[in-house]
């Protein structure tokens, strides 16, 4: 089969062929040689090859990692102040609810908290800013200054101090206010409309559009409550676009006007802004007035400084406790 | 892993020293026969050896039985073997022809002619087949050895040794 070679005879050509080749003498010299070059160079290239693992890991780390989009980067600086207590909602686009953002805060004996309310869309229509995806921060909006400066990110910017009539959103168009129930409902002419329950109001309803703070964004007074002889308000803002807040009041502040006869409260606005004014007497007639500025902002009415004391005898022609910001309707 | 201390690093350095000393008395000339074998030129045989040896010595400690030490010897020596033969054919297809009679100007004795005559004839077959040739007619290895050290099952080890024996015995019929 194998044409006659036998196993055996190409064993004995095999090793008879190769029967020549010797080794060399120094052949164990060079492989001991060798073994000494292989250990010389083992270290350098384990540690080279651990600093190429160690890169390969550190450029795939930042290879997988994240990132954040520089429109975000942008932004969230600016999200922090609008996602505040007095604006919980700034962020939605469309036909949502909140919870109840609290009482008016007047003094303690609040006219009515606000209950959810219902906001609808569109929203960032402005010629002086550039649309944005979700209408919240937008980069052309500019800090309200003045003296009442809303202090919001996200306000577009007004075109004229104090504000127009009716002219909440600061386009210097008016804008549609309607009281709904209980509702107070603005359509604004920047586009969009948003609401306000305002729980427990009085009606019929009485209300005012004013820049109660000159910061070119007109801001809604509404009756909401009389008890004994005095009358509680709720201070409505532009929060942001398509957004109307209610300004919450500091403690200890009280927006409301009238008098119970040892004690009485006011509150007066014009071009220096708005301040608030709280009086007691023990007789009636001489009173301890205290009259604080106070500033709109997104954390709601604070004050802009120290309460100024003061004293009054009270005439009817004289009276501070008042409401002196704006026609009320 | 828990890292190996310098003790134990000394003592695997020593073993391996004393065993390589052991393989080169033992069986350095064979390996460099069956080198001779495999390879297309002899002057190679020694360093192919010489790195497999090295080789060898460097993975000492990682050598789970050290009874085979030989047996993986041998499957370096043929694998570098078979890595020198890739390496020389991309080098012949772009090296200058050589001069006609530069091989032959040694070759005067008997042994060298039946040599010659042989090696040239295995150098004709396939490399699995002269590999099996070689393992299992001048190595003695076992089929299931030979096997083993190809990378191959024991059937393929049968065919390529019986195809190779036919072919060798075509090759040498008229020497004969």
């Amino acid at each position: 089969m194998n044409g006659g070679l036998e196993p055996e005879e190409l064993t004995r050509l095999l090793r008879a062929a190769v029967e020549p080749v010797r080794a060399s003498p120094d052949a164990l010299h060079r492989i001991r040689a060798g073994v000494e070059h292989r250990a010389w160079w083992r270290l350098p290239l384990m540690a080279t090859g651990g600093v190429a693992m160690a890169a390969l890991i550190v450029l795939a780390f930042v290879a997988v990692r994240p990132h954040s989009s520089p429109s975000e980067q942008t932004v969230e600086p600016a999200a922090p102040p609008l996602v505040s207590s007095v604006i919980p909602e700034s962020s939605r686009p469309v036909a949502s609810s909140s919870p109840d953002r609290g009482g008016t805060g007047s003094g303690g004996q609040g006219s009515g908290g606000t209950t959810p309310r219902t906001t609808t869309a569109p929203r960032a229509t402005a010629t002086t800013t550039p649309p944005t995806s979700a209408g919240t921060s937008t980069p052309s909006a500019s800090a309200t200054t003045g003296p009442g400066g809303s202090g919001s990110l996200d306000l577009p910017t007004p075109v004229a101090r104090p504000a127009g009539v009716n002219d909440l959103d600061g386009d210097g168009a008016p804008d549609q206010v309607r009281i709904n129930g209980t509702k107070v409902e603005v359509t604004f002419s920047r586009g969009g409309s948003d609401s306000v329950d305002l729980v427990g109001l009085q009606l019929p309803a009485s209300y005012a559009v004013v820049d109660a703070n000159v910061d070119g964004f007109a801001d809604l007074l509404v009756r909401t409550a009389t008890r004994d002889g005095v009358v509680d308000y709720a201070l409505l803002r532009y929060a942001a676009r398509g957004d109307l807040a209610q300004a919450t009041l500091a403690p200890g502040l009280r927006l409301a006007a009238g008098a119970t006869g040892t004690s009485g409260s006011g509150f007066r606005c014009d071009e220096n802004g708005l301040r608030i004014i709280a009086g007691t007497s023990s007789d009636g007639a001489e009173f301890q007035i205290v009259t604080t500025a106070v500033q709109i902002t997104p954390d709601g009415v604070v004050p802009t400084g120290a309460p100024v004391p003061g004293q009054l005898t009270l005439t009817s022609a004289n009276s501070p406790f008042i409401p002196a910001c704006g026609a009320l309707s | 892993m828990p890292a190996r201390s310098d003790a134990a690093r000394s003592a695997v350095a020593r073993d391996a020293d004393a065993a390589l000393t052991a393989l080169y008395s033992e069986h350095y000339r064979s390996l460099v026969r069956l080198a001779a074998l495999l390879l297309d030129d002899v002057g190679l045989c020694e360093e192919v050896v010489q790195d497999a040896y090295i080789r060898v010595h460097g993975a000492w400690g990682r050598l789970q039985d050290r009874d085979k030490a030989l047996a993986y010897l041998r499957q370096t020596v043929v694998n570098l073997a078979r890595s020198t033969l890739r390496r020389r054919l991309v080098a012949l297809k772009h090296a200058p022809k050589p001069m006609p009679d530069a091989a032959s100007a040694e070759e005067g004795a008997y042994s060298l002619v039946e040599r010659a005559a042989v090696v040239q004839a295995l150098r004709e077959l396939p490399r699995r087949q002269r590999e099996a040739v070689v393992l299992r007619y001048y190595a003695d290895m076992s089929e299931a050895d030979a096997a083993a050290v190809m990378g191959c099952s024991v059937g393929s080890v049968k065919a390529y040794t019986s195809r190779g024996l036919t072919a060798l015995s075509g090759k040498l019929e008229g020497l004969r």
